[in-house]
């Protein structure tokens, strides 16, 4: 198959711009042994410690390795390199935001004076500072009056937001504390099938039942949900743009008929890319929404995680929020908050943990405090109108390459301009399969989400990728779009790995070394070993 | 541009927000932020910079989650060797990839065993971290599990008779060391009472310990719940640890990575046992966990791995005797020290007369913002050089009184 590669063939040297052999690498490492096999198993077990029962010590050491520093770093070099991040290319997942991390927000992330903070002291001023501006910008982002920091990922500050609404409703008297059956009672959370599985998760772990509303072709069935909305709604859980890309105005009509029966409004931040800066939350109608920092503020996803995921919520809500609150204290030592951005003098910020209506507490310290400073570096660097320029380029994003690729995919309402993402279905081949051949290149769509398009991929390009980028991207596409599907079952050719069995890996998991040493994978472990013997 | 927008039927708002700065400037503007702030005597734990190396490797930092299995071979292997390493520390079956802290560790594990039981009681002891013990109490708060806590004697254990008294439990959980320091002598005990009784027992632990202690698997835990290794900023405890019984396996919350082969019969590595999971099971999920603490756990299979079992021995071994030594000399100094009767570990409680009023940051974990332990304060060792030092300013601290 002739496929033009520039991405790779300047690395290995082979020109740029000729159409040559599949033959490049998507990730360049392979056959790493385990940490098990390298190192020695080096035992030390001390006969006794001072005021320690010996029945309390072990008889046999656990079996570690030992593996030196240098052998150590290689390790990791070599599985690094088995792995592929935004850094390596474009990482076009849907719904997932997997934009560019500007690297200075790395540098000060990483500073050694936020490593080495300990719990026995407080967390400087400076610090509180930062995170309390970020607070602020996060009220005028989202257009809501007050903000927690501390979830460390989505789907907590979901579940965080969620149990609020309970809060509430049980200080309403309109949730009773598990003795059901006295009048109205608020058991239910009302999300459309496109949404992300998380929130039909985190509704089940506040103790709601999930009320799930009907989607055609990629859009809320408007007409549909609002018969079952009533005043056993808590909330409507929404996430906009929704996951196939779009943008659907009946949303808005659903918000209002929950409001009219005295349930709240959630948004689901996970796509907030694109419309920040941009449209606020807030002015949509919506009481809470979560944001989440790996996506939108361009912390890095780590590979999974850890990441954050701040809930800002409209003010009468505020007392609901998880403590500690982090406030700024005026000089008669009354907590203030959201007065604009004073300089430091006379400013005071004080972590508080008196606030009776509270939730409690979430997270443990600070949150992710290493994504929050990215963010706040995030919104310093960008300013507003930056901001709205990643809303605006992230959509401009998507449509060009929708508009390349609409003739060869079935793309689910054509007639709607996308958002900052699209979803879209090969006519007539796996989803899996062209998933696969993408991965020569390194692009990963996400595969069978939304779970409602029957064989769906899904694109998010981002802000930060070029025209460059995103024509190669479309070609891969098409490329998979008009290849046979013999030749696509075998794909991918030039990942570390040829295509692997995760059918058999969940038959029978082995999910430890012990395990597999157990196993009749053991042949395929010394394998590994050998394969890299001098 | 704006046709692309066209739908949208809100005006839009430009947010206020200061003016953009360069790069240079925001690197200054920070710098000033932080400022000069004094570490405190009590260090956390060193991290070699190797660890900090292997974490700042742009193909593990930059990735996403490895759903696509043949670009993500690194840290899906990385993973399985974290996993595997835990389970070597903990004698347990199966170790999450990831969870986001030792709080919400504790907080899955109670979900876990409220499914698995049926039972909506969990006894927590009044000795483990309060932070845990509050997001444990968050956690469960929508789901109408009542938590109960089991108070401490003299010693700094669990007390027996409130212990006996458990009843209709879904999970007991107790920490050792806990958070005064103090190591739990009845653990085998307590085990049998739990299970008598129905319910699941999960054990708090420092992975660094159970390099010379008897591991969790010992004392027939079902469960066990600790922080990571190998680095994390304040206050941002970044890794939740969770082990089981490989029973429990299919009730896990979060990621496993599993081994299984490619296409040509090579070894490979995926994410697994998926159907758990909330992109596929939505509600009835044994969780809501998508997003989860990857990159720490690669730093904490990186820390491990580097210090093998004599490292870690020797560095316990370091913390007991330092914490041991600080103690005597508490003790010669006319202080109350350990104020617990309890066999210790790397840390241990001191009455210091004045210290609720007096208390200094940076100088001990003040006792008594938690518990009813007016003028106590969690120490742990500190160098050898550093010991008279420490002695004088709660000598100080406390003053005439003492």
């Amino acid at each position: 198959m002739k496929y033009r590669q520039a991405k790779w063939e300047n690395e290995t040297g082979e020109g740029s711009s000729t159409e040559t052999e599949n033959s490049g690498a998507a990730v360049r490492g392979q056959n790493e042994p385990l940490v098990f096999q390298l190192g020695h198993y080096d035992f030390y077990l001390p006969d006794e410690l001072p005021g320690v029962p010996k029945s309390l010590l072990r008889y046999s050491p656990p079996k570690l390795p030992k593996v030196p520093e240098v052998r150590l770093t290689r390790h990791y070099v070599h599985l690094s390199q088995m792995n592929y991040g935004v850094d390596s290319g474009i990482t076009p997942l849907g719904s997932c935001t997997m934009k560019y991390t500007p690297k200075v927000l790395e540098r000060v992330a990483r500073d050694r004076r936020i490593a080495d903070l300990t719990v026995e002291i407080p967390p400087p001023q400076g610090l509180l500072k930062m995170l309390w501006e970020l607070q602020v910008y996060i009220e005028e982002i989202t257009g809501m009056g007050a903000v927690t920091l501390w979830p460390k990922a989505g789907s907590q500050g979901e579940l965080t937001a969620l149990l609020m609404v309970r809060k509430y409703f049980q200080e309403r008297g309109e949730i009773g504390d598990g003795s059901e059956g006295q009048g109205r009672v608020r058991k239910r959370v009302m999300i459309p099938l496109t949404a992300h599985g998380s929130n039909f998760a985190s509704a089940a772990m506040a103790g709601f039942e999930v009320t799930r509303l009907p989607v055609r072709d990629g859009l809320l069935d408007f007409e549909a949900a609002s018969k079952d909305v009533d005043d056993t709604v808590a909330a409507v859980m929404l996430t906009l743009p929704n996951t196939y890309g779009l943008f659907e105005p009946s949303a808005l009509d659903l918000v209002k008929a929950v409001h009219s029966v005295g349930g709240l409004a959630y948004y689901d931040g996970a796509n907030m890319n694109a419309f920040l800066g941009l449209y606020r939350p807030r002015d949509m109608g919506f009481d809470l929404v979560q944001l989440n920092l790996h996506k939108t503020f361009a912390s890095p996803h780590g590979g999974g995680g850890p990441g954050a995921g701040p809930v800002a919520v409209k003010s009468s809500l505020a007392d609901y929020l998880p403590v500690p609150r982090l406030v700024k204290v005026s000089p008669d030592g009354r907590p203030r908050t959201g007065d604009g951005h004073a300089g430091m003098a006379g400013e005071e910020f004080e972590l508080r943990e008196d606030f009776p209506k509270s939730i409690g507490r979430i997270s443990e310290g600070l949150g992710n405090l290493q994504a929050l400073i990215r963010a706040y570096c995030y919104v310093r660097l960008l300013g507003g109108s930056g901001l709205a320029d990643v809303a605006r380029y992230s959509v401009l994003n998507a449509n060009y390459v929708a508009a390349l690729v609409k003739g060869a995919y079935a793309i689910p309402s054509p007639h709607l301009p996308r958002k900052h993402e699209f979803a879209f279905a090969p006519r007539g081949k796996s989803a899996v399969d062209v998933a696969k051949f993408l991965l020569n290149w390194g692009y990963a769509p996400s595969v069978h989400f939304p779970p409602e398009l029957e064989e769906s991929l899904m694109f998010e390009p981002t802000e930060t990728e070029g025209k460059k980028e995103l024509d190669d991207y479309a070609r891969a596409l098409l490329e998979a779009a008009a290849a046979e599907e013999e030749k696509l079952a075998a794909e991918p050719r030039n990942a570390s790995v040829k295509r692997v069995d995760e059918v058999r890996a969940a038959r029978k998991p082995l999910l430890t070394y012990r395990d597999l040493l157990d196993s009749e994978l053991r042949g395929a472990v010394a394998a590994r070993n050998s394969d890299t013997a001098p | 541009m704006e046709e692309l927008f066209s739908d949208v039927p809100v005006p839009p708002h430009n947010p206020e927000l200061p003016t953009q700065i360069d790069e240079e400037s925001l690197e200054e503007e920070v710098n000033q932020y932080l400022g000069d702030f004094r570490l405190g005597i009590f260090r956390p734990r060193y991290v070699p910079a190797v660890v900090d190396e292997v974490a700042a490797r742009n193909e593990f930092y930059t990735a996403y989650t490895s759903y696509q299995s043949e670009l993500s071979q690194g840290m899906l292997q990385a993973l399985f060797e974290f996993q595997s390493l835990v389970a070597e520390l903990t004698g347990m079956g199966v170790v999450s990839s990831s969870l986001y802290d030792g709080g919400a560790a504790l907080g899955e594990a109670a979900l876990l065993a409220r499914r698995v039981t049926g039972k909506d009681r969990v006894f927590v002891a009044s000795s483990a971290d309060p932070q845990r013990k509050a997001i444990l109490n968050t956690y469960v708060s929508g789901l109408g599990v009542r938590v109960f806590e089991l108070p401490f004697d003299e010693e700094g254990q669990v007390d027996a008779s409130a212990f006996e008294a458990i009843r209709e439990p879904a999970m007991v959980y107790v920490e050792s060391p806990n958070h005064f320091g103090v190591l739990e002598e009845r653990l085998d005990e307590f085990s049998s009472l739990v299970h008598s009784r129905g319910g699941l027992f999960a054990l708090g632990v420092d992975l660094v310990s159970l390099s010379v202690l008897r591991p969790p698997s010992d004392f027939d835990a079902d469960l066990v719940i600790a922080e990571g290794v190998g680095g994390h900023p304040y206050g941002s405890s970044l890794l939740g640890v969770l082990a089981a019984k490989s029973t429990l396996t299919r009730q896990m919350p979060g990621k496993l990575v599993g081994a299984t082969l490619d296409s040509e019969g090579r070894l490979a590595y995926a994410l697994t046992l998926l159907t758990r999971e909330q992109s596929i099971r939505r509600e009835r999920a044994t969780s809501n966990v998508t997003t989860d603490a990857a990159l720490s756990a690669v730093r904490a299979a990186a820390y491990i791995s580097l210090l093998g079992q004599s490292g870690l021995a020797k560095l316990a071994e370091e913390e007991v005797r330092s914490a041991h030594a600080l103690s005597s000399a508490l003790s010669s100094a006319g202080f109350h020290s350990p104020s617990f009767g309890g066999p210790f570990w790397g840390s241990f409680a001191v009455v210091v007369p004045n210290a609720s009023r007096r208390h200094r940051p940076g100088l001990g974990l003040p006792l008594w913002e938690d518990y009813p332990l007016e003028d106590q304060l969690l120490l742990k060792g500190v160098p050898e050089k550093d010991v008279d030092g420490v002695v004088g300013e709660l000598l100080e601290m406390a003053g005439e009184r003492l």
